[in-house]
């Protein structure tokens, strides 16, 4: 069967280890095609016993512990995006009142996933055969990169993770729905109300060419063990926000080289509104460049600023990274 | 894994709040406000009807 042919969809889990059944509503997403990475080990016996011919008893395959890994790659939609962002940065806060405005900040540790707290969906590989749909469970996102350049939208790539082994004889019979396609529902460069960098005495205007943002986790690794063969959780060990922002280069680009020698902290903001309507998108972060260098592409001369984002404990504007996301879908967050 | 609710009060941030109102037999709006810190459980409890006036209703009927 042609890999033309699958569908993929997520649907969020209410209880930690408990997969969303095939029967259930699942959101189909509109991304590229996917495969969920096949997770088992190959074990070695110890093969001391005189012959020279390999025995079946020699290896031990199983799945014990594992924890699948997939990417899922799109274009944001207003409406598919926050799932991504909760399941990615595992806090937020919404508002009680439309346009739902959620709010997106780390933690200090992380959710105590075997309580239900956090984020965690489940994954499928739909095949338009009977019984032969991929699905994955208690999965979150361990990075999720943001791209965008002039003339284009919003992208998104997302790197999974699940827990426990891959079920191969899935058979999904439930409401599967796209998330709205309107045009209201993408974000297009060239609707982006600000770009901002503040190196201590106020936001200043930038003219942006691209900007790609990592952010998420440098490593997931099972932990413990559930009585089933299967890790208990997943750990999530240190902090990643970092990428590069390019600009129309001007006087800000000499600030930003001055920055860097100063070991000066700076205040971005990219947002498509304020947060305050439906189909507003915020992002703040505090960071540190670590270079500025030419980029000249399409003739137009520019600068490619590179930055790690980092905690300013006592800047609560920016913070490590702020995500605000308004879609005026209350979703009881 | 059920927690106390005091535990569950001093982790409200991280869990959404359909999962939190549920583990605290609250309404969503009231474990929103828990997650804000706007408001205690104790400020919900205040409101909530006493065992007393529970018992009552079924005696009543």
């Amino acid at each position: 069967m042609s890999a033309m042919n699958k569908r993929y969809g997520v649907a969020k889990q209410s209880a930690w280890g408990t997969a969303i059944a095939d029967n259930a509503a699942v959101i189909e997403l509109d991304c590229e095609h996917t495969i969920v990475e096949a997770a088992y080990n190959v074990r070695e016996n110890p093969g001391a016993h005189g012959t020279r011919s390999r025995r079946t008893g020699d290896v031990v395959t199983d799945t014990k512990g594992v924890m699948p890994t997939f990417k899922i790659a799109g274009v944001v939609k207003k409406d598919e995006f926050p799932n991504f962002l909760y399941a990615c940065i595992q806090q937020v806060s919404e508002a009680a009142t439309t346009p739902y405005a959620k709010t997106f900040t780390f933690l200090t540790s992380q959710p105590a996933f075997l309580s239900d707290a956090g984020y965690f969906f489940t994954f499928f590989e739909r095949d338009p055969e009977a019984a032969q749909t991929v699905k994955v469970t208690d999965c979150i996102v361990k990075t999720l990169k943001l791209s965008c350049e002039s003339g284009g939208r919003l992208m998104y790539e997302a790197e999974c993770v699940g827990r426990a082994a891959i079920a191969y004889a899935s058979d999904p019979s439930g409401t599967w729905t796209r998330q709205p396609t309107d045009i209201t529902d993408y974000f297009f460069f060239e609707h982006i109300d600000t770009v901002t960098a503040d190196f201590g005495a106020g936001a200043q205007a930038l003219t942006l060419k691209s900007f790609e943002l990592t952010l998420g986790h440098n490593d997931i690794t099972g932990v413990g063990h559930d009585g089933a063969g299967n890790k208990e959780y997943p750990a999530l060990s240190g902090r990643k926000v970092e990428g590069s922002i390019t600009v129309v280069k001007d006087a800000q680009t000499q600030s930003a080289r001055a920055a860097i020698a100063a070991n000066t902290v700076i205040g971005v903001q990219i947002a498509w509104g304020d947060g305050t309507a439906d189909g507003d998108l915020t992002i703040d972060f505090d960071c540190k460049l670590s270079d500025v260098k030419h980029d000249n592409d399409n003739g137009i001369y520019g600068a490619q600023w590179a930055f790690e984002a980092l905690d300013d404990s006592s800047d609560t504007t920016y913070e490590l990274l702020k995500v605000i996301a308004a879609d005026a879908v209350d979703r009881s967050w | 894994m059920q927690q106390s609710t005091e535990w569950y009060v001093a982790h409200a941030k991280t869990f959404r709040a359909s999962t939190l109102a549920e583990k605290l037999g609250i309404t969503v709006e009231q474990a929103r406000k828990l997650k804000a810190g706007t408001a205690t459980l104790a400020d919900f409890q205040a409101t909530a009807p006493t065992i007393e006036s529970e018992d009552a209703d079924v005696s009543d009927e």
